[in-house]
């Protein structure tokens, strides 16, 4: 049999072989498989019926999945799969200004929303955005019939034939996910189906999952591990419960009412949990398989997880969207292996198709004990980013006649061979799982504020995770709540900062930039 | 919970609205979370002040965020297990 690349291809072929077995539980309601392929099959017909459906010499139609966690994100995306697109993710959170700009850099040929998305679909949106809207209900719109916008219920598609899926070159882009960027522009990282495929078929085979198991989904779906939680889950025909984002601190509850059995969520999630006491010992002994990972693992996280679901392995999982997902893997095992001079857990080796190494900044690989940037290769890096050939050249170089990715990690690899991640080279910072570069917001700061020194932090740190951000613009007259509310125009959600403070100079440091780490000092002292 | 602490804790959590920029009032029966007005730290947040102020522990309860999802709830819940 030919090797199939469609991420719609798995739950095709679980339609046919086992149509009743639950697909997705959301909303109180349950899909089969069957009924998953029906829709996505005919979203596929309806996105293929559109006369925007050509692909651009060769390269296929893309569609923008303006939707949450839900049915409908589900739905959007395989039907853009089957249908033999390449999806992006946009989310539901992006003020309407990045989402404008995301759609000039995307060239969509439609949208697809699910309820909450459907909101965001302002005339403006509408007029810059794709002429095919696909939405739950429809929209009540003047003025697409103004612009020209198709518009079709998703919820009322006409029935369409059910059979496969849209076949994929490996080479084809399966989906594109927009990361922050330094320069205020939001960077898109295309990922090709046979570095997505690579990943699905390694990873259900690690962790040994099976058609009787049920996931969790605890991610949005701009987040690229939602596609770990998503593709692995029906690789094997199981069943994906999305959990809403309103109620994750829910999380202990929803496993044990629905018996689940595999979990992925961020470290900081537990941490969260742990706080309004929701991981009583034993309170999950239905998980049999728990995989951490967009965030370093603290062993107190551990420890709080294996009390909590005591009959699950653990594991550590590293990698960044640019190296599709995750790359590198640690078993949590008996016996702690941390980092050096942190509580972290090792990052351990790199998965089957990929490769590790630390380097130094004239790209030398460096021998293990000495510090460095974690350069990534192998089958599952990114093709690069969208339309930005020089950045990707930049940060996919050839190193010894093989292409690197430069993760901007910093890593050290032990005696024993595993690699550490020792935090970051740049000003990059992971909050709750999401990846935020301090300079975009900078760039924001100084614009709404009209004062050139501006800078964030993440601050406070717990036990060497970020756990809020704190802006300070050197200005003391500085009004505060204007600068907070201005950036929620054009920054989601996640990277407006908790407090801006003014100053009337900020620090320098010896190379005259701006001294974050004075500030974060400042910050400690201010607070004891 | 009498009249007095019920008003901490619509003070407490008109703060944490405020920082993130909703001045809007609070209704006793409004939803706070599941609504989407605050996010998890915030749970956190409050998880903490109604434990060091009204002396309450979650760890006897398994938790569900429906217990302290609007003020008629924290209420209820703090009434029935300050004992």
């Amino acid at each position: 049999m030919t090797k199939q690349y469609s991420l719609a291809f798995a739950v095709a072929r679980h339609s046919l072989a086992c149509p009743a077995s639950p697909a997705i539980s959301a909303e109180g309601k349950i899909l089969s498989y069957g009924q998953v392929a029906d829709s996505a099959a005919r979203l596929a017909a309806c996105l293929q019926r559109s006369s925007a459906w050509e692909g651009r010499d060769g390269v296929p139609p893309r569609v923008g999945i303006l939707a949450s966690r839900s049915i409908d994100a589900c739905l959007g995306i395989l039907g853009a799969a089957w249908a033999g697109a390449t999806y992006i993710p946009l989310g539901t959170r992006l003020p309407e200004e990045r989402l404008l700009t995301i759609l000039s850099l995307c060239n969509l040929s439609a949208i697809v929303a699910d309820a909450e998305g459907a909101k965001l679909l302002s005339e403006r949106v509408i007029a810059a955005g794709p002429p095919l809207i696909v939405a739950p209900g429809g929209l009540p719109g003047a003025h697409c019939a103004a612009s020209g916008v198709a518009v079709f219920d998703l919820n009322d598609l006409p029935a369409a034939r059910v059979n496969e899926p849209v076949a994929l070159k490996p080479t084809d882009p399966a989906y594109i996910i927009f990361t922050s960027g330094t320069t205020g522009v939001p960077k898109g990282v295309l990922i090709s189906a046979g570095a997505i495929r690579h990943y699905i078929e390694i990873t259900c085979e690690l962790l040994g999952l099976t058609a009787e198991d049920r996931a969790v989904e605890t991610l949005e779906v701009t987040f690229d591990v939602s596609l770990h939680d998503m593709f692995t889950t029906w690789e094997v025909g199981a069943a994906l419960y999305i959990l809403p984002a309103t109620r994750v601190m829910n999380a202990v509850k929803f496993v044990r009412e629905n018996a689940l059995s595999v979990w992925f969520s961020v470290p900081s999630l537990v941490g969260m949990l742990k706080q309004v006491k929701a991981l009583s010992p034993d309170a999950m002994p239905s998980l049999r398989v728990s995989v951490f990972g967009g965030e370093p693992l603290p062993d107190s996280v551990v420890a709080a997880w294996r009390a909590a679901a005591p009959n699950s392995r653990i594991e550590n999982f590293y990698g960044p969207t640019e190296a599709t997902v995750f790359c590198l893997r640690r078993a949590v095992t008996a016996v702690a292996k941390l980092s050096p001079e942190r509580d972290f857990w090792s990052i351990g080796r790199p998965m089957p198709g990929s490769e590790a190494a630390v380097v130094d900044q004239a790209l030398n690989f460096l021998a293990p004990g000495s510090t460095g940037e974690l350069a990534l290769a192998g089958v599952q890096l990114a093709d690069g980013y969208l339309d930005a050939p020089e950045l990707t050249s930049r940060r996919f170089p050839e190193i010894a006649g093989q292409r690197w990715y430069l993760t901007g990690d910093l890593a050290i690899q032990d005696a024993d061979g595993e690699f550490h991640c020792l935090g970051r080279i740049d000003n990059q910072i992971k909050l709750h799982g999401y990846r935020i570069e301090l300079e975009e917001i900078d760039t924001h700061l100084r614009q709404v504020s009209g004062n050139a020194m501006a800078a964030t932090v993440a601050w406070p740190i717990a036990d060497g995770i970020p756990q809020g951000l704190v802006a300070f613009v050197g200005d003391r007259s500085v009004d505060a709540g204007a600068i907070i509310a201005r950036p929620n125009a054009v920054l989601p959600a996640y990277m407006i900062p908790g407090r801006v403070l003014g100053l009337d100079s900020l620090p320098l440091n010896s190379s005259g930039k701006i001294d974050r780490k004075a500030l974060c000092q400042l910050l400690d002292q201010l607070k004891a | 919970m009498n009249s007095n602490e019920k008003e901490k804790v619509r003070e407490f959590l008109t703060g944490l609205m405020g920082a993130r920029g909703d001045h809007g009032p609070i209704e006793d029966s409004q939803s706070i979370f599941v609504s989407g007005r605050l996010d998890s730290l915030a749970i956190t947040n409050l998880v903490l002040f109604l434990e060091t102020e009204f002396g309450v522990s979650f760890a006897d309860t398994a938790f569900d965020i429906d217990l302290i999802d609007s003020i008629a709830a924290i209420e209820e819940f703090v009434t029935r297990v300050r004992v």
